[in-house]
């Protein structure tokens, strides 16, 4: 079998890659095969296995499950109709394993409806091949999430360049409460530009984990925008149960100060909140300080240090975790909240004049809260030159 | 289908395969495709259109990946007829699968 490297690959994405020498990859790719028809597995092994590639196949859903963990191929792909357990269960149960959950798979599908489609992006897929398929499409498609696969897996460096960000795009990758009705949370956001330097994300690590992040770019436009992309993408990777939110901060923080042009840096805070044993994390970098409100209690400020992202790679964050009970609400936002309750005075300043306004809110559902905050931090008018960010949790 | 011998060069090249390659899928076919007919007969014995349809997908779905259309075409219509539980007067449909595979079957050989 003739090993496949990552240089091949890396010529066709043009010159831009080319600086990534540290990532050729001498071992063979694997792509592993789930079809219940032998024709299709037989078509797609020799197809396949004349690029180069080496491939697995399965004849049915537990069999290949067993392969991916066993074997842990490059890519999977994934025929939908099956006896048995069929192709949304097998994703399913792929993307709850730890040990297959990064692996991409391609669904095989002799269906065109879009519910169908949508529910398997929804369940984690990268993309569809639809039957009947032609050896040709499969390579294509197959290089290209390898390609894709490899630029994230080997942070992101290596595709950074071919990034190139409209707002649109932003806007859909920021989670609303109605796409995540587990996760509890409000949200207050308003950019002044197409692509704002703001940037939040929820991130499912279970059922009763959720993890909240906020950010702040230094500066705007469309650089700053496609940073927001990759950042994204370093999250999902990275805010996974095998890391402790220390060391995934850790982490993005190498990435990003590989990844960030000069000058640029950011601010962040991440919260997570585990409803089962009713604790919180904090870990700050460099940002605003969570306003902690009890559900008995007064609002107060958690104030916690650390380093900004992206700069320093000996970066060390601060991280504080406490009890919290259900009806606790904290509340993460970013700078243009508080710089302009008064001109130019320091972030901790200014957040010590939100507090406040907090304490006398009263208590409307958590979804409600930030539009009612924000409408009285600046009077329903005066909006300042700046994003506004303004994130509410429920425990 | 019509009574000329099959190309398989060309519907090889269509597929990137060379014509060696293509008979030894097109052989498997043959074979996967002869035994989904005995389920499509014995799910019409039995009134079974579940059995029907998804026999007559798994033909339909393997002959289209190589390029035989006269018989995906045929065995889409078996599908459907089955997906609204009419499975009663398939048989000159059953017929032309069944030649079409005969066809491919004795090309192979000749």
């Amino acid at each position: 079998m003739v090993p496949v490297t990552l240089e091949m690959t890396v010529k066709e994405t043009g010159s831009s890659s080319q600086r990534n020498i540290n990532m050729f990859i001498t071992h063979p790719l694997t792509i592993l095969t789930i079809d219940d028809h032998p024709l299709n597995l037989r078509i797609i092994e020799k197809t396949l296995s004349k690029e180069g590639y080496r491939v697995l196949s399965a004849a049915n859903g537990p069999s290949g499950r067993r392969l991916a963990r066993q074997q842990q191929p490059d890519l999977i792909l994934l025929d939908i109709k099956m006896p048995g357990e069929d192709g949304f269960d097998v994703i399913r149960s792929l993307k709850q394993d730890p040990a297959t959950m990064a692996i991409p798979v391609i669904f095989l599908t002799a269906s065109h409806s879009v519910t169908s489609k949508l529910k398997g992006f929804q369940l984690g897929a990268v993309d569809y091949i639809t039957k009947p398929f032609h050896p040709l499409e499969v390579i294509a498609r197959i290089r290209l999430h390898l390609k894709l696969s490899i630029a994230g897996n080997s942070l992101i460096t290596a595709q950074a360049d071919r990034l190139r960000q409209v707002s649109q795009a932003q806007a859909s990758l920021l989670p609303t409460p109605q796409t995540h009705p587990d996760a509890a949370f409000g949200i207050f956001y308003k950019t002044m530009e197409e692509a704002g330097g703001d940037f939040y994300d929820i991130i499912d690590v279970a059922d009763n984990i959720k993890g909240y992040f906020i950010a702040d770019f230094s500066g705007h436009g469309i650089e700053t925008s496609y940073m927001t992309y990759s950042l994204k993408a370093l999250l999902t990777q990275n805010f996974t149960p095998i890391y402790k939110p220390s060391e995934s901060m850790k982490i993005i923080n190498d990435v990003l100060v590989e990844l960030l042009p000069e000058e640029k840096y950011l601010t962040a805070c991440y919260l997570l909140i585990n409803r089962m044993t009713g604790l919180a994390t904090i870990i700050n970098a460099g940002h605003l300080p969570v306003i902690f409100m009890p559900a008995s209690g007064e609002a107060h400020l958690i104030k916690i240090d650390g380093d900004i992202l992206g700069i320093f790679t000996d970066a060390t964050f601060g991280v504080m975790q406490f009890k919290v009970s259900p009806g606790d609400r904290l509340f993460m936002y970013t700078d243009g909240l508080v710089e302009s309750v008064r001109n130019k005075i320091t972030w901790c300043r200014g957040a010590d004049t939100l507090l406040p306004l907090f304490r006398e809110a009263p208590r409307l559902s958590i979804e409600d809260m930030p539009q009612y905050l924000v409408g009285k931090i600046f009077n329903d008018n005066t909006f300042p030159e700046d994003d506004i960010l303004l994130i509410s949790v429920e425990v | 289908m019509n009574k000329e011998s099959i190309d398989f060069t060309t519907m090889a090249s269509n597929l990137g395969f060379d014509e060696d390659e293509f008979k030894e899928v097109a052989q498997l076919l043959v074979s996967v495709s002869l035994s989904d007919m005995e389920q499509l007969e014995q799910g019409i014995a039995t009134q079974n259109s579940d059995q029907v349809k998804n026999a007559a997908h798994s033909i339909k779905g393997a002959s289209g990946n190589l390029g035989f259309m006269d018989l995906a075409h045929c065995a889409e219509t078996i599908e459907n007829s089955a997906r609204s539980n009419d499975i009663d007067n398939l048989s000159p449909h059953i017929q032309t699968i069944k030649k079409a595979l005969n066809r491919i079957s004795n090309s192979l050989m000749g």
